[in-house]
């Protein structure tokens, strides 16, 4: 039984090397996405100075401070050390709660076809129509700057594309041969989906989920410079927000805001370079409309 | 046709209904007594009790869920408390400054990014090509807000080309033709900002629908019948893939209101955004929720005009 289990993981992790390698723009997105994991991981020790350490006001970068001083003499390099956390803490979150929603409510309706499936593809719809950012900011405005509450609303708000792809693939696969010889040994439906349809199907989902990592870092970004981040970390979103009222001091702007870039690039191209591993038309799956926002 | 668009129609109706309900939670998940909060802050308690009367705030819940969506479908959304004036009126004086960052922006990215994108998809594949939609994808991922800094940091503060700020200049009034003038100068660096992540979502658009339509049969079939590269590729390839990119200007359009958030925002642009993040600063409950309905009927519109012209573009919509 390990056996068999350690042989099955291996074949996984071949076949997901083997999407990755598909196209070098994944190889690049998934280096960065891993330098960042050890970036935070190993911030304490990398940052020259503690996040709130004060210093002299406005420093341009040197050999001191590498990256300048803000507008109350925190060392910039070393806030954007500390930051990445907040980061990714938010885009793996949200991303995890729209890939646990989406994959749910997409195989469900895909499944079990009928009148559910009617119901769950209206409301499909109907939260593509609602404003992610939108709903977001009217949360935040409700209920407070609370880092979680946004992240767990933007995962709620951006699952519909997981959904609709799930939908489409366990269609295509539900009649397939292993679910029907599942079906007739007399496994129940949750055995069914949850140990041959959602493993075969969830490929294609994942790539767009990493899409929506990458747009979520994006919003928890646009949240914090908009003044409505959490106030209690550090994070790049918020050091840009004070960097847009001492204009002269480009670099309090520009590290956070090529960090963001960064960030968002390597999800990007991670993403877009699975959709393309796993589409046999190269069509680039892009103008999915939560991320078309920012 | 009519068929069709009929049946769209019904499609929405129940969308719109969620969203005008939707809304009204959002009222009533607001702090505070919704009167007061419908009142604004120079209320005085007659005001107050009048407005709970005719808004029903003393009724029962489905009653008040009633009142409010004949109020809604007659066009009152309430009084803003920042503006003491209707909420739906704000909103109109302060349509037109984001239509004009939004159309222009769109006009500049649709007229550079289609074309390119076409261009692009026809050399696929090649080294131009990669290189350029790499390019593309980075561009895209870049942030409105770091773009705009940027450009104001540049071109406001060190060249001083153009204007850091605002949509007039504020010591010298200017009247009539040097009035478009001025605007157009102050409209520059953001509309520039905006077609930066637009530009690449056309031109990919394009691109990928291209690629995905040179590799279909009836191309194929074209080309065996010996027709020339140049009308295969603009009579066939392209209109194909105008469906796509139609779809794309549809989404940017309805999501112009959260798009103008970040842009009128940086540059202090007096627009629908600015008005959003303004009424978030002030909790201005009315106001928000006011400009959420806004935006969400701006999508349902938005994607029932873009069924629409699909429609008429492809016949397996209409009829399938």
């Amino acid at each position: 039984m390990g056996d068999r289990l350690t042989i099955e993981v291996r074949r996984n992790i071949e076949n997901l090397w083997h999407l990755i390698s598909f196209d070098k723009k994944s190889i690049v997105g998934l280096a960065i996405i891993l330098f960042l994991i050890l970036l935070d991981f190993f911030a304490g020790y990398i940052a020259p100075y503690h996040p709130e350490e004060l210093f002299e006001l406005f420093v341009s970068p040197n050999n001191v401070y590498l990256m300048g001083t803000d507008q109350i003499g925190r060392d910039v390099f070393s806030r954007l050390l500390h930051g990445t956390r907040v980061s990714l803490i938010f885009g793996f979150g949200a991303g995890m709660v729209a890939l646990i929603v989406g994959i749910t409510v997409g195989s469900m309706a895909g499944y079990y076809g009928g009148f559910l499936d009617d119901l769950l593809s209206r409301t499909i719809e109907m939260f593509l129509m609602i404003p992610s950012l939108f709903l977001v900011i009217l949360a935040v405005a409700l209920f407070g700057t609370n880092m979680y509450v946004s992240m767990i609303c933007v995962g709620l708000t951006v699952w519909p594309s997981n959904a609709k792809i799930m939908r489409a693939q366990v269609l295509s696969i539900k009649n397939q041969e292993y679910v029907m010889s599942a079906r007739l040994i007399g496994a129940s439906d949750f055995r069914i989906l949850v140990r041959h349809i959602i493993p075969n199907a969830i490929a294609p989902v994942i790539a767009n989920a990493t899409l929506l990592v990458g747009s979520a870092i994006l919003t928890e970004a646009a949240l914090s410079f908009l003044g409505l981040g959490d106030l209690n970390n550090p994070s790049w979103g918020q050091m840009l927000h004070y960097a847009q009222y001492y204009i002269g001091a480009w670099w309090m702007a520009l590290f956070p805001g090529l960090f963001i870039t960064v960030t968002i690039v390597a999800f990007n191209f991670l993403g877009s370079g699975l959709n393309i591993a796993l589409n046999p038309k190269l069509r680039l799956i892009l103008g999915k409309r939560e991320e078309l926002f920012v | 046709m009519q068929k069709y668009i009929l049946k769209r129609l019904l499609q929405l109706l129940p969308t719109v209904l969620v969203i005008v309900i939707v809304t009204w939670g959002l009222i009533r998940l607001a702090p505070g007594d919704p009167a007061l909060a419908l009142a604004g802050e120079m209320a005085t308690p007659e005001m107050i009790e009048a407005l709970r009367i005719t808004y029903g705030l003393n009724k029962p819940l489905q009653e008040q869920l009633r009142i409010y969506l004949t109020k809604v479908f007659q066009g009152d959304l309430g009084y803003s408390l920042t503006y003491g004036i209707p909420v739906l009126r704000i909103i109109i004086m302060r349509l037109p400054a984001t239509l004009l960052l939004m159309i222009s922006a769109n006009v500049v990215s649709f007229g550079i990014g289609v074309p390119l994108g076409a261009y692009l998809g026809s050399k696929y594949p090649s080294k131009r090509d990669s290189a350029i939609s790499i390019v593309a994808l980075v561009s895209y991922s870049v942030p409105i807000f770091f773009s705009g800094l940027l450009l104001i940091t540049i071109f406001g503060f060190y060249l001083r080309w153009f204007p850091m700020a605002g949509m007039v200049s504020m010591l010298i009034k200017k009247e009539g033709w040097n009035h478009v003038v001025d605007v157009l100068w102050h409209a520059t660096l953001p509309i520039l900002t905006l077609s930066i992540v637009f530009l690449p979502q056309y031109l990919l658009v394009t691109r990928a629908g291209v690629i995905e339509i040179m590799q279909k049969d009836f191309i194929k079939t074209a080309r065996y019948l010996g027709l020339r590269e140049r009308s295969i590729y603009y009579k066939h390839a392209l209109r194909n893939t105008l469906i796509s990119v139609v779809t794309l200007l549809g989404i940017r359009l309805s999501l112009s209101l959260t798009g103008a958030i970040m842009t009128e925002t940086v540059f202090a642009w007096p627009g629908m955004g600015k008005l959003l993040y303004d009424a978030i600063l002030a909790r201005d409950y009315p106001l928000l929720s006011g400009l959420f309905l806004v935006s969400a009927m701006l999508v349902v519109v938005m994607s029932l005009i873009t069924d629409i012209i699909i429609g008429f573009l492809d016949p397996q919509v209409r009829f399938g």
